[in-house]
């Protein structure tokens, strides 16, 4: 293993920030070795998915000393590209809000989310894998899922290898466009982005499964060995099968269902309760068969508006 | 008449309420048979910390509630679209991580957000002309401006040049500023122009009453306005991205601002410093790339690497007449620095 700062910035009164990438079976980011790139902490709050990468550079250590990692192949873990906010506990970029996930490919002579930006692609450009561990802009709770571009299509296939329960494609908004995962795949790296867990709190169940998610697949390709339990036959769904729960009333949000619960049409998943008299003046039912695959931590409900989806 | 334009019920005793005021010729009413009036909006605050709308709004809707006599169509004024982010000081949507302003034409299945901005997008289709008013952010200046693709160039140029402004920027076409509003409903067939001027968080009344006539003599040139109106100034004009030069601060450090807003100077006048006050030192001297015109310029002090300074329209760029009278206006200087003094920060 070996740390190399990646890139840095200068600030008037803070350190400078510095961000690191954590680097396995191989010593150089040369070009025919770039293999594969984890990132995550793109935003301050990401903490599920900071912990999660550095429990993968905790086994990729191990796996790397027991020589179980490939010596031509490799392997980039940066867990904290935005330190900046993360230390001063904040989502987006302190002095101007803006999020860098917005901003790719970035621009090295522009705006400075855009020259972070910019900084970064410049060491992922060329990697023939990337994940982004990421998360949703609804703060909530997702089952951990592999989520591609629509565009990617061609690839959604080798996905499998993960073993997590679902692959999602996604067609992209106007807004998708500016991600890293979009612009990864548009310059010919098959892009995963992973989601999971509760972003209010590191979640340690969803990271071990994330972080063997990602073992299983480094394995599969040959990256390093790793023999471990692999997981779901992983299902690939797109927009189509997924259905939108939302309530028509606004009050607290006793939700009674969890991530990854199958239910059966009919079945109660939440109750909506008045503010002011305790009442429950709304009941939330499956509309269909499925399984929950995300529910909003917000425990306030707006009405007309997202609080879960459902897998059909 | 106020209408609600989006109600949704928060979850303790409020609801979001969308509304606008429409203000109708003399002589009309709710019942009357609106189909052979032309319809003019005027849309602001979707971006919770830009206010200077706020002030073209209340204008508008004050002077024509006194003459609507001299009214031939329909106006909607939206003053708020987005009401929790200016209640909050904040120019997102409080607990939505997307900008309000990225979001349209919206998803009546989607979050409160995106369900409000499909019920804006209808409210305001089929308008014959929509102003949408913003003021910048926290940290620029703007001189008062129309923002057009240049998709949609040809039909809206001829519009715009009666408002009343002193620029027009025709940008290039860009995925993301597919899901603004004006694109939306640009691209729908309703025909709308973006204007940004001033600052965040504040009202430029100079820049408010220049607006608020240019939506007057707008008005009159499409037959929905009777009464009196200005001529409207002649706008500088950009259509090609090389007009336009944009600064951006090498060092991260105290912008202290040397030239005025607006200005017309030549390449290599200095226009600010960057300054470290826990060394004493200047940084480096913010240069002029160009001669031309500082159509925006840094208002806020703190400047990180990157941080945009100021954009500059190239002179080659300018109509011989209006660049004359830019010159005799000359370079105007807000500070009194002696530039002499100030050791370092010269460029290699």
């Amino acid at each position: 293993m070996k740390k190399i700062l990646l890139f840095s910035k200068d600030s008037l009164y803070r350190e400078n920030m510095k961000v690191y990438g954590y680097l396995f079976g191989t010593d150089t980011l040369e070009e025919g070795k770039k293999t594969i790139a984890v990132v995550s902490g793109m935003r301050g709050n990401e903490f599920t998915q900071i912990y999660e990468a550095s429990q993968l550079v905790k086994r990729l250590k191990i796996l790397e000393e027991q020589g179980r990692v490939r010596r031509d192949k490799g392997i980039l873990v940066v867990p904290a590209v935005n330190p900046y906010s993360i230390n001063s506990e904040k989502r987006f970029w302190p002095s101007d809000n803006t999020d860098i996930n917005r901003m790719f490919p970035g621009y090295d002579l522009g705006e400075t989310t855009q020259r972070v930006a910019a900084s970064l692609f410049n060491v992922l450009d060329g990697f023939e894998y990337g994940i982004h561990l990421t998360s949703h802009y609804i703060s909530g709770n997702f089952v951990p899922h592999v989520s591609i571009q629509d565009t990617g299509r061609d690839y959604a296939e080798s996905a499998k290898a993960f073993g997590l329960a679902y692959i999602r494609l996604r067609r992209p908004s106007h807004y998708d466009t500016t991600t890293l995962n979009y612009n990864w795949q548009i310059w010919n790296t098959r892009a995963y982005s992973i989601y999971g867990g509760d972003d209010k709190a590191v979640d340690r169940e969803v990271s071990e499964r994330v972080v063997s998610a990602i073992l299983n697949f480094m394995n599969a390709n040959g990256m390093i060995e790793f023999d471990h339990h692999r997981g779901f036959i992983s299902s690939l769904i797109t927009e189509d099968d997924i259905c939108v729960i939302k309530s028509s009333h606004a009050g607290f949000f006793d939700c009674s269902a969890r991530a990854g619960d199958y239910v059966r049409k009919g079945m109660r998943l939440a109750r909506i309760i008045d503010t002011g008299s305790g009442e429950v003046i709304s009941e939330i039912k499956a509309p269909e068969d499925g399984t929950i695959l995300f529910i909003q931590s917000n425990p306030l409900a707006f009405a007309d508006s997202q609080l879960m989806l459902l897998v059909r | 008449m106020i209408k609600n334009v989006v109600t949704l019920s928060f979850p303790v005793e409020e609801k979001l309420c969308i509304r606008k005021q429409r203000i109708l010729p003399a002589g009309y009413n709710k019942e009357s048979d609106l189909s052979g009036l032309r319809r003019f909006s005027v849309v602001t605050g979707t971006h919770g910390d830009e206010l200077e709308g706020q002030y073209v709004c209340y204008e508008v809707s004050r002077i024509l509630q006194e003459n609507t006599d001299k009214l031939k169509g329909i106006v909607d004024i939206y003053p708020a679209l987005n009401p929790l982010g200016i209640d909050s000081l904040e120019r997102g949507i409080p607990g939505f991580d997307l900008d309000m302003n990225r979001i349209f034409p919206g998803n009546s299945h989607g979050s409160m957000a995106e369900h409000a901005a499909a019920s804006i997008v209808e409210d305001l289709s089929g308008s014959d002309m929509v102003i949408d008013i913003h003021s910048s952010n926290l940290y620029l200046t703007e001189i008062p401006q129309a923002r057009i693709s240049e998709v949609f160039q040809n039909e809206l140029i001829p519009y715009a040049k009666h408002l009343n402004i002193d620029f027009i920027w025709v940008h290039s076409a860009s995925t993301v500023l597919e899901a603004t509003l004006a694109h939306s409903l640009n691209s729908t067939g309703t025909p709308t122009i973006v204007v940004e001027m001033g600052i965040g968080l504040r009202l430029t009344q100079a820049y408010g009453r220049q607006l608020t006539q240019g939506i007057f003599s707008l008005m009159k040139y499409m037959g929905i306005w009777d009464g009196e109106a200005v001529i409207p100034r002649k706008p500088l004009i950009s259509t090609e991205t090389d007009d336009v030069e944009f600064l951006n601060a090498p060092v991260s450090g105290v912008f202290i601002q040397h030239m005025e807003h607006n200005s017309f100077v030549n390449k290599g006048d200095v226009i600010g410093i960057i300054a470290d006050p826990l060394r004493g030192e200047c940084l480096h001297k913010v240069k002029a790339p160009c001669t031309g015109v500082i159509f925006t310029l840094r208002d806020f002090p703190m400047v990180d690497e990157g941080s945009l300074i100021g954009r500059m329209l190239r002179a080659e760029a300018i109509d011989e007449d209006v660049l004359d009278a830019y010159r005799r206006r000359g370079a105007r200087q807000v500070s009194s620095l002696d530039l002499a003094r100030y050791r370092g920060g010269e460029e290699e």
